[in-house]
């Protein structure tokens, strides 16, 4: 029996070497993208004090004029500044995914929390819920909402945050469900711990990293969705946003062969920006997921 | 008297097929101070038992039977005791140390939570407090612990850490519940052997569930054996192994590996599988199993009968008993 066991030690690597911090992990390319990001919010947000042309002012330059020193991204087919029109523009798509997102998560995040927490009717309730805002068609829903309650920046968020909903309210009752069970916090009931208090300080930490990442991913497709929305004529009325700028450009044929970059320079930036977000977004699921994976 | 006290405890699970019948019948104490082993197969109903004790069950059980601890009635607590029994008179140990500690807060942060909770420490004294615990544990270096992560600790780091834990209010009664299972071998040993210390060092009593009888045998005053829900064979730890009665209790003994078994020795297991519980049993839970099955087995259940007219507390639950060596 045990008593005739030879003395074993215990085999632990006390001081094994740190891992390399969370910064180096997440590399290069994180940080590069999130780089931009933060250019192009701290841009937007200093929109009214930087030494830009108005954006609405025509004949700045040549009907499309291309770049050119002092006229860097060239000029619209109404002679605007390209440039001054993109970062103007930019205040309305960053706004839009901003507040999109936050309604997504706001209502999604704190109900698939409590339906993964709760269990029970309720979480029947949600999850079908749920599921039925999923299988709603995505674009209807947008336009039904923008010409009934009014296309202004509130009600185009609102329209993109419903559609949030569902896929963050998901992601976070499945996330609750993985720790709900977990013996921390069966422990920290049994030391009396109120439910509140292990929403808020057992779960809510865990789930909060995997749901960051979606944060990011998510403000991306909010982005893309104005676009969508303001390519169809149905965001923002009067407006500058980056969809409205592409449409405004690319909508003429002949526009568009004499002067591409009228379009092209609003295309890339969104572009950048929604790869960059959802780089960032994916860096910080790996590393997290990874350091998951090891405990 | 004892310490904790369970009578008739029967815990019934409620299910869409029908009543399960988790546990029935059992009965066991454990002094000040002592430690005792709950043993059994998966679905034996010894982990049923502590949760019921603790209040993990979900609503779907009905207990019955009754449980006191230093006089009160465990499962009938005034709201207000109820803090205090299960924060610092009672305290658990899981099984999975890589669960039972949260991912993403700082060991110092887990370990201090509680006694700031329980006795309004201030930040400076739970974290003295924290030190002193994970000495006593035996971690080194217990200060650099404290800014750690889970994930930044081992296996074994983590269950020490996990019983630093449920020390931190000086709880008269540790239950562990298979504190080992989710460990390698080399560090089982360690940790069973620091719970054992800590208990003599601590005075504390010790519940230590295990399907391991090898593992209960050095460390425990007392030992209940149970299967199918019920208690087979208990007995204080030395009689059990001097004078082992009960079938069930010589098959677990005899599946067990021992160093001191010749060379190519082979471990009988026990064949079958074990009972269904969702059947309410009319006879001895282990006749389809036993190799010493008699027709009163298949009848009715066997009455719990005393060894030595009582003498020694050891008891059992079996018309067919096979005193010593078999």
């Amino acid at each position: 029996m045990a008593d005739t066991h030879e003395p074993v030690t215990e085999l632990e690597a006390v001081d094994a070497p740190p891992p390399p911090s969370i910064a180096k992990q997440l590399g290069l390319g994180f940080w590069l993208s999130s780089g931009f990001v933060a250019l192009v919010v701290v841009l937007a947000l200093l929109a009214p004090v930087l030494p830009l042309a108005d954006p609405n002012e025509t004949a700045i330059g040549g009907r499309l004029e291309g770049p050119r020193s002092g006229l860097w991204f060239g000029a619209d087919s109404t002679g605007r500044d390209v440039l001054s029109l993109t970062i103007w523009g930019s205040r309305i798509s960053l706004l839009v995914g901003f507040i999109a997102i936050l309604i997504g998560f706001a209502v999604g995040g704190t109900v698939g929390i409590a339906a993964g927490y709760f269990r029970g009717v309720f979480d029947k309730i949600v999850s079908f819920v749920f599921v039925t805002l999923l299988s709603f068609p995505a674009l209807i829903l947008a336009i039904l909402i923008t010409t009934l309650l009014g296309r202004t920046v509130a009600w185009v968020s609102v329209s993109i945050g419903i559609l949030a909903i569902a896929p963050v309210g998901r992601l976070a009752r499945a996330q609750t469900l993985v720790f709900a069970e977990r013996e921390f916090v069966t422990a920290a009931r049994l030391l009396g711990a109120s439910d509140r208090r292990i929403l808020l300080k057992e779960i809510l930490p865990n789930v909060v990293i995997p749901m960051s990442a979606l944060a990011l991913l998510g403000m991306g497709i909010a982005i893309v969705a104005e676009g969508t929305l303001a390519f169809l004529a149905i965001s923002v009325e009067d407006g500058l946003s980056w969809g409205r700028q592409i449409q405004d450009a690319g909508s003429s044929a002949r526009n568009l062969q004499n002067g591409p970059h009228a379009a092209l320079f609003p295309i890339g930036v969104l572009f950048l920006t929604v790869l960059s977000l959802n780089y960032a977004g994916d860096r910080i699921r790996e590393v997290f997921d990874a350091k998951e994976l090891q405990l | 008297m004892a310490l904790l006290e369970v009578r008739d405890l029967a815990v019934t699970f409620s299910t869409a097929n029908g009543p399960v019948y988790a546990v029935s019948d059992v009965s066991f104490s454990v002094e000040r101070g002592a430690a005792i082993g709950i043993v059994g197969e998966s679905g034996s109903g010894k982990s049923v038992t502590v949760k019921s004790l603790m209040n993990l069950l979900p609503s779907s059980a009905k207990i019955d039977g009754t449980a006191t601890y230093d006089g009160l009635d465990v499962f009938n607590l005034e709201p207000s005791r109820r803090k205090h029994f299960y924060g610092v008179d009672v305290a658990m140990v899981f099984q999975n140390p890589m669960t039972s500690l949260n991912p993403v807060k700082r060991i110092g942060e887990q370990l201090t939570e509680g006694m700031r909770f329980h006795r309004k420490l201030s930040r400076g004294d739970a974290t003295a407090r924290a030190v002193e615990l994970l000495d006593l544990v035996r971690i080194p270096d217990p200060a650099k612990r404290l800014r750690q992560y889970p994930h930044e600790l081992s296996g074994g780091m983590r269950q020490r850490v996990v019983i630093a834990m449920a020390l931190a209010n000086d709880p008269a009664l540790l239950i562990a519940d298979e504190p080992t299972t989710a460990l390698d071998v080399t560090v089982q040993r360690d940790i069973l052997d620091l719970l054992d210390g800590l208990r003599r060092d601590l005075d504390m009593a010790l519940v230590l569930i295990t399907h391991d009888l090898g593992v209960v045998r050095d460390r425990t005053d007392d030992i209940v054996v149970m299967y199918g829900g019920r208690v087979m064979e208990g007995a204080p730890t030395e009689d059990l192994f001097a004078n082992t009665v009960h079938p069930y209790t010589h098959a677990l003994r005899s599946s067990i590996p021992n160093m001191s078994m010749p060379r190519g020795t082979r471990l009988s297991p026990i064949p079958g599988s074990p009972p269904d519980l969702a059947i309410a049993p009319t006879s001895c839970p282990f006749a389809p199993r036993c190799t010493h099955v008699t027709d009163a087995c298949r009848t009715a259940l066997p009455a719990t009968k005393t060894l030595d007219s009582g003498a020694s507390g050891h008891t059992y639950a079996c018309v067919n008993p096979q005193l010593g060596e078999v």
